[in-house]
């Protein structure tokens, strides 16, 4: 018949089991400059540089092209356009 | 084994200090990201 695991037991492999955990991810975190024996750092950091502008634009575009979330059309006030106004009748000019 | 591989012929120095400027560049350029979005979220809320 099969033991019930006491509450001493489960805390004690919890706990190993956690720092097995923090040691296999402190040992895979200070080995990782090694990525660049693999990866060109050029060729890696002008593909990221194309991949970020392009989804950048890709989802300020979608953005734009939806109902909802188009910044220019979506009713809301322009911020501190009060401000702005005060700001510009100071200087004798419309807003 | 692992410890062979290099295809990119950088040292073990080189690519180390590549490394050290990575990651901190890339930590600054996720908090910049994840900035932006909390004062978009702040202006305009999504939901």
């Amino acid at each position: 018949m099969k033991q019930p695991i006491s509450q001493a037991d489960l805390q004690s492999m919890t706990k190993t089991a956690q720092a097995d955990l923090s040691a296999d991810l402190e040992r895979m975190r200070s080995g990782m400059w090694q990525i660049w024996k693999i990866l060109d750092p050029a060729r890696t950091l002008w593909s990221l540089t194309w991949f970020l502008i392009v989804l950048g634009l890709l989802i300020h575009v979608l953005l734009l092209k939806s109902d909802d979330l188009n910044w220019h059309a979506d009713g809301r006030p322009v911020p501190f356009k009060e401000a702005a106004a005060y700001k510009r009748a100071q200087q004798g000019l419309p807003y | 084994m692992a410890e062979s591989y290099n295809l990119t012929g950088m040292s073990d120095e080189e690519a180390k200090e590549f490394h050290s400027i990575f990651m901190p560049s890339m930590y600054g350029w996720f908090t910049l990201v994840v900035g932006a979005h909390i004062l978009t979220h702040l202006r305009f809320p999504w939901h």
